[in-house]
Parts: structure tokens; sequence; C-alpha cells
């Protein structure tokens, strides 16, 4: 089984790609991104579906390294075959090297917070855009009655817009600027 | 009349010596103190720090400070000439990334706040936040982090942190869930 360390980070990558997501989630977003794009709007896609595996290792590298978690403690995961017990040795007893493993991970993943284990994004039923447009935006609503976004901002903060986007069961989670999902978390 | 010419002489010129003096006195008019030019989004990494920054300031060469909000730790830097490989932080506006070398002891990553005023060389910890007056109108400015579920909320607020007039919001997406602890003060605007 593969010691942690930072060859892990490359591993279990964040998608950009609608297919990634959970299907019914997927087909909305589609829709609603040909909407937006057939108005004349940009749209810019950071993440669509977060693996877990990645939030797994993303959560206990940062526990074990910054809040003191015993290394022998960490619960397995499917499909994740880390071992996070380092042998001790060249003078360091196995929680040092545990740790300073870890602590590795932490900066190459450039974690400043404690990642959570799971969420919509995990799941597949979030997204991260950021849109945009010039002028008004006349733009079909899902059940294909056009309305014309004529208010600031002009970009995914913007309410009208927000409208549109339940119609396509795309949700605006209203903290995080890029996000959209299901239900809004 | 010439004793009345020579006294009326003597405080004319009396006269424009004092509004002279006073003329140079006067220092030329402070420009108003703005947020959104003189404070900027800062992360830094293992390697570098970077700043995203709205307006025309940061330049080359430029002194600012930097805040960890979160450990309320700070430390001088200086706006390098190039960006590279700094990317502005994703934003619904447009923004314009900045890499700056810290002159002093390097910083631990964090996500905080770049401050580009002569009164951010230091700051005082008052019950957890770090606050100095900023813009000079003789209140301290508090700053603060939060995060929510994928980004830090950052904010300066005059007078008392979260209570009092909010003079500066950003975003900070980091790309990773996160557990939220912002409160709804900390996140609109």
């Amino acid at each position: 089984m593969p010691l942690s360390g930072p060859e892990w980070v490359s591993k279990f990558q964040n998608s950009r790609r609608i297919e990634d997501l959970e299907p019914g989630f997927g087909a909305g977003v589609s829709r609603f991104l040909a909407a937006l794009r057939t108005a004349g709007a940009t749209v810019t896609i950071a993440d669509t579906l977060r693996p877990a595996e990645r939030a797994y290792l993303m959560h206990f590298s940062f526990r074990i390294a910054r809040e003191n978690l015993d290394a022998t403690t960490v619960p397995a995961k499917a499909g994740v075959d880390i071992q996070w017990v380092h042998p001790a040795g060249g003078g360091v007893t196995s929680a040092q090297a545990s740790k300073a493993a870890a602590e590795r991970m932490v900066a190459a993943y450039g974690i400043v917070f404690r990642p959570a284990l799971s969420s919509r994004h995990t799941e597949g039923r979030a997204i991260d855009m950021t849109i945009g447009w010039n002028g008004d935006l006349e733009i079909a609503k899902s059940d294909g009655t056009m309305i014309t976004v004529t208010s600031a901002p002009r970009n995914g903060d913007n309410t009208s817009l927000q409208r549109v986007g339940e119609s396509y069961g795309v949700i605006k989670l209203v903290s995080d600027p890029p996000h959209w999902s299901t239900d809004g978390h | 009349m010439t004793t009345g010419n020579a006294t009326y002489n003597r405080t004319l010129v009396l006269a424009l010596l004092i509004a002279a003096g006073a003329a140079c006195s006067r220092s030329p008019k402070a420009e108003p103190f703005s947020y959104e030019d003189r404070v900027a989004i800062a992360v830094g990494g293992s390697d570098k720090v970077c700043v995203s920054v709205k307006g025309s300031l940061f330049k080359p060469g430029d002194e600012v400070r930097l805040l960890d909000p979160g450990t309320q730790k700070s430390w001088p830097a200086v706006v390098e000439p190039v960006a590279d490989p700094c990317e502005p932080s994703v934003s619904d506006v447009p923004l314009r990334a900045v890499r700056v070398r810290v002159t002093g002891e390097q910083p631990a990553p964090f996500i905080g706040v770049a401050i580009q005023a002569p009164r951010a060389s230091w700051f005082e910890v008052i019950g957890g936040v770090a606050a100095a007056d900023l813009d000079g109108d003789g209140q301290r400015e508090f700053i603060r982090s939060c995060t929510s579920a994928e980004g830090v909320h950052l904010n300066v607020w005059s007078g008392a942190p979260v209570s009092g007039p909010r003079r500066w919001h950003a975003y900070h997406y980091v790309g990773y869930d996160m557990v939220p602890s912002c409160t709804p003060a900390e996140i609109g605007g």
C-alpha cells in the first residue's frame, strides 16, 4: 500500500465536464448553459464533479498535519489504498514521519482551511461557473418563455438570472458567487 | 497722512505675510482613501504571494502590507515587476494579478488582504481581530476573514467588526469544499 505524500495530489482530479455530473442535474445544467450561450452570455466552468476520494485525501491530510489527528485513527476509504501511518526511521518516530508526509500533501494541495469530506460537488450535484454578459440578456426559461434581464449585476449574482436557473433545476448558493447546485447548498 | 499711510502700509504688509504663511503651512488637499483601490485579496502559497487588485495602484516597487486575518499576522512586501505566474482570483469583476515579495520573515500559506496605505504598517489585535486606522479618520478599521462553502470572505469594517459600517468586502474562491463559518453579515455585498 503506497505511503501518504505529495504524489497523491495528482490523483483523483476535479472535473469540469458536464458529463461527470449526476445525470438529472447534468441535463438541467446543459440546457441552462445552452440558453445562456444562445443569449450571448459567456460562461467559464471552474469545477463540476469533485471526487470523494480527493476530498478524503485533502480532509485527512489537513487533520493529521494541522490538527494533530493520530494517523492510526484515519478510517479507510474504498478505492484509496493510501497508508497514512509511516514507519519510524531516520531518527523520527512514526507519528512525526506521518505528520510530515501529511504536511507535504497539504502544501501541494494548497490547503489553508479544513476541507469538508462531502458536498454537493462530491455527489455530482453542483457546478462552479462564472457568467457574464453585456447590455440586456434575453434568455429562455426552461418552459420556453423568454425573459429579458435588464438589471445589474451582469453576472451570476443577478437575481433575475437566478430565477431562470431555477427553472432548469440549477439553484444558486448566495454565499459563493460561482456555485450552483440541485438545492442551493 | 504720512503717518496714517505708513501705518496702513505696515498693516497691509503684515496681513499679506500672515496670509502667505497660512497658505504655505497648509498641506496639499489629501485624496480620499479608496478602499477599492488600496485593499486587495492576497493569497500566500508555499512559494509565492499573489494579489488580485481592482484599480491601478499596486505598481511595481510599491510597498504594501500583507495581513492574514485568521492569525492576525502581517508582513511587509514589495510589488514585483512581473506578475507571472500569479493568476487573479476567480471573480465576476475584472481583477489584475500582481506578485509581491515579502521582505521579512516568510509567511505560512494564508488567504488575506494586501493594503497599500501608510497607516497599514502596524496592526493591533482587539478581541481576536486585527485593527488599524487605515483611512486616517480617527476610527480603527477591523479586518476579518471567514469561510463559506468554497470560498473565503474578507471584510473591513470601521469602528467595530460586523456591526460597524462595512468599508470593503471581497470573496476568494478556493476550489474545494469547506465547513462554512461566515455569518450572513459577512457574506453579502
